[in-house]
């Protein structure tokens, strides 16, 4: 039996749409649970820091908002290089899945990074390097979640789409090493990256937890939308059928 | 102009919005298709 089997198997949209309907039953709890604990951290755990005061607390929503918007995108065109390679229903269907979150994701990170902007820049908006491409994958989003509904028969778009959304993840490593690129307004990445800014542990911590239940969260809520978009498009197909409806 | 306490509130309640609109898209998603279901069935 070859070791990924169990994985080749979740290709199958029936043994699909089984494993994630278990697997929203421990994820969404897990995302409830971790974002409470962690937005409670945020405004009441973490220290104050020395430079900002109090607003720097936004940055526990903006960085784990702006980093889902890359992983998203990333995780999509992972799947769109499997459809393109395999062809295969869900692999289309999970693409799809997590456009509409990925858009929002990036949309929040431009509104909450708007919002900090403000007190410490003295600006809501400048056309930093960051910033526009920021923006820039806020549109690659839209154009991707537009051309997806173009055609009624969505099977019948999945090539094309896989093909831009590979494309568009040039956009990706432009974001994420922008601040080392360009002399930019936005500050260093926050964690990980060359010379990434050394935070408090506490700060790493609350970081840590607003993260992970926003991952679990945006996990869920693209499972729970490719299970949908599975079963309506394979309505037809046997197995559904005996579903109830 | 914007206090620290609005603009840290702000931020919050803008992301949990995202999250519920986005739940609310997949409600509706799922809604349609039950329909359909049903009215295939």
């Amino acid at each position: 039996m070859s070791i990924l089997q169990p994985i080749t198997r979740l290709s199958s949209p029936p043994v699909f749409f089984e494993a994630s309907a278990k697997l929203l039953r421990v994820t969404v709890p897990s995302a409830i649970a971790l974002c409470a604990i962690g937005m409670a951290m945020a405004l009441f755990f973490a220290p104050t820091d020395v430079q900002q005061g109090e607003v720097y607390r936004v940055l526990y929503v903006h960085v784990p908002t702006a980093w889902m918007s890359m992983l998203i995108y990333v995780v999509a065109s992972g799947y769109a290089m499997i459809h393109w390679i395999y062809r295969s229903t869900v692999s289309a269907v999970m693409m799809r899945a997590l456009l509409p979150t990925g858009a929002w994701m990036t949309l929040a990170a431009l509104v909450t990074g708007s919002l900090w902007g403000k007190p410490t820049w003295g600006t809501y908006w400048i056309w930093d390097a960051r910033l526009s491409t920021e923006l820039l994958l806020l549109f690659i989003y839209i154009g991707l979640i537009a051309l997806a509904s173009l055609v009624e028969d969505e099977s019948k778009t999945d090539r094309v789409l896989a093909l831009f959304t590979v494309i568009g993840l040039v956009n990706i490593p432009l974001i994420y090493f922008s601040v080392v690129f360009w002399n930019t307004l936005h500050q260093g990445a926050s964690l990980g990256a060359p010379g990434a800014s050394r935070m408090a542990g506490d700060m790493k911590l609350t970081l840590l937890f607003c993260t992970a239940g926003l991952w679990l969260a945006c996990a869920s809520l693209a499972l729970a939308r490719a299970r949908w978009l599975l079963l309506q498009r394979e309505e037809d197909a046997a197995w559904t059928r005996k579903l109830e409806p | 102009m914007m206090t620290t306490t609005m603009t840290i509130a702000a931020s919050f309640a803008f992301t949990v919005l995202v999250v519920a609109l986005d739940l609310a898209a997949i409600r509706a998603l799922r809604r349609r298709v039950r329909m359909k279901r049903m009215l295939k069935a």
